[in-house]
């Protein structure tokens, strides 16, 4: 039985195909670095999970709207239609959780992305490869024609230079703050 | 959501009084809500700064903050589910308790109990998650890992689809009982 929390899910960039094990043929490892960004839990795994949630919330939701509009029942009627409202904001909410989690936020907020310079500018990935998502998210190299990203660290106080990390308490906050509006509303 | 619990436990009472109105409910669960933000925002979840310090006021507003939303989840609970579980009767009805023995106000009930004891999962998780990130050995408010995340996203997702989308489909399919 293989044991989660033993697997190694970080890219090795050196592997140039796979070797068998369980943990070297999943798809996103077959994904080559600059269009599969993740460190631990892969991109398309946790954008699934709300992807899920949000289809599951418009489907219901969908129906109670029907329900609502051909029911002849007064008590009915009001109890779909809320439950139609309350589903409708909690998609809104879950639709820009999901582009957070897919990293696919518009560009105004690139720069909060995996894979991404501060600048929001994609970070290339050449042949000379970092080994991990962390350190190639620190990456300083630039294309001549693209800005240098801005080296100050992103966490107040540290100087530990981990950005994926930042990265991550930043989108986390949001989509925290996210749900609190989804609860304050609903 | 408070509404239609109470509507559903209207439903299966008959019409039996709450402690207090939908209205206020909704507006306590306003206040609830605000407190969790609080706790969540303002205090940080009582996680330390990013050398991994936190000081006596941030500690005792998450845990202030944290036990007056909790409070008000437990009021609001109470109010939603007392009229089901003393077996209240409507105010028309001289008798002091009305067990609930027909079908549909039977299913109604059961649903009031599961659509409002599943918020319970909210606070469990929330706290579940900070054993995890926030009392670890590692301390910095930042520190917050992708696992941690992921499977919040996952016990989150796993609530909203049962408490949100579960009351809806109930709603929807309940219509069918009264056609």
């Amino acid at each position: 039985m293989v044991s989660f929390k033993n697997l190694d899910f970080r890219v090795d960039a050196r592997r140039s195909a796979p070797v068998g094990a369980l943990s070297d043929n999943m798809p996103h490892t077959l994904l080559k670095p600059h269009i599969n960004y993740w460190d631990v839990i892969p991109v398309s795994w946790r954008s699934s999970v709300v992807r899920v949630v949000f289809m599951k919330l418009a489907a219901t939701g969908i129906l109670c709207a029907l329900v609502s509009g051909y029911s002849d029942n007064n008590d009915v009627s009001w109890c779909c239609t809320l439950a139609a409202a309350v589903n409708f904001i909690a998609c809104t909410h879950y639709g820009i959780v999901w582009a957070i989690r897919a990293q696919a936020l518009p560009s105004a907020f690139s720069h909060l992305l995996l894979g991404r310079t501060n600048t929001g500018n994609v970070i290339p990935v050449g042949p000379q490869q970092p080994e991990s998502a962390s350190s190639r998210a620190t990456e300083t190299e630039q294309p001549e024609n693209i800005a240098p990203p801005v080296t100050v660290p992103l966490i107040a106080n540290s100087d530990n230079g981990d950005r994926t990390k930042a990265l991550l308490y930043a989108q986390e906050n949001a989509v925290d703050s996210l749900r609190f509006s989804d609860w304050l509303v609903t | 959501m408070t509404f239609e619990l109470y509507k559903l436990s209207d439903s299966a009472t008959g019409g039996a009084e709450h402690q207090f109105s939908d209205w206020m409910a909704a507006l306590a669960q306003i206040a609830m809500v605000s407190f969790g933000a609080i706790y969540r925002f303002v205090a940080n979840e009582n996680r330390g700064d990013a050398e991994g310090n936190n000081g006596i006021i941030q500690t005792a507003l998450a845990s202030t903050s944290f036990t007056v939303s909790f409070f008000i989840y437990v009021g609001i609970t109470w109010a939603i589910l007392e009229p089901i579980f003393t077996e209240k009767c409507p105010p028309s009805d001289p008798r002091s308790t009305c067990e609930i023995t027909a079908t549909i106000p039977q299913r109604d009930m059961l649903a009031v109990y599961v659509f409002t004891l599943v918020w319970l999962g909210y606070p469990i998780v929330s706290l579940t998650s900070l054993c995890f990130s926030g009392f670890s050995s590692n301390n910095r408010g930042y520190n917050m890992g992708q696992r941690t995340s992921f499977y919040k996203d996952i016990a989150y997702g796993f609530l909203d689809i049962v408490s949100k989308a579960g009351l809806a489909f109930y709603a929807a399919y309940r219509s069918r009982w009264f056609v």
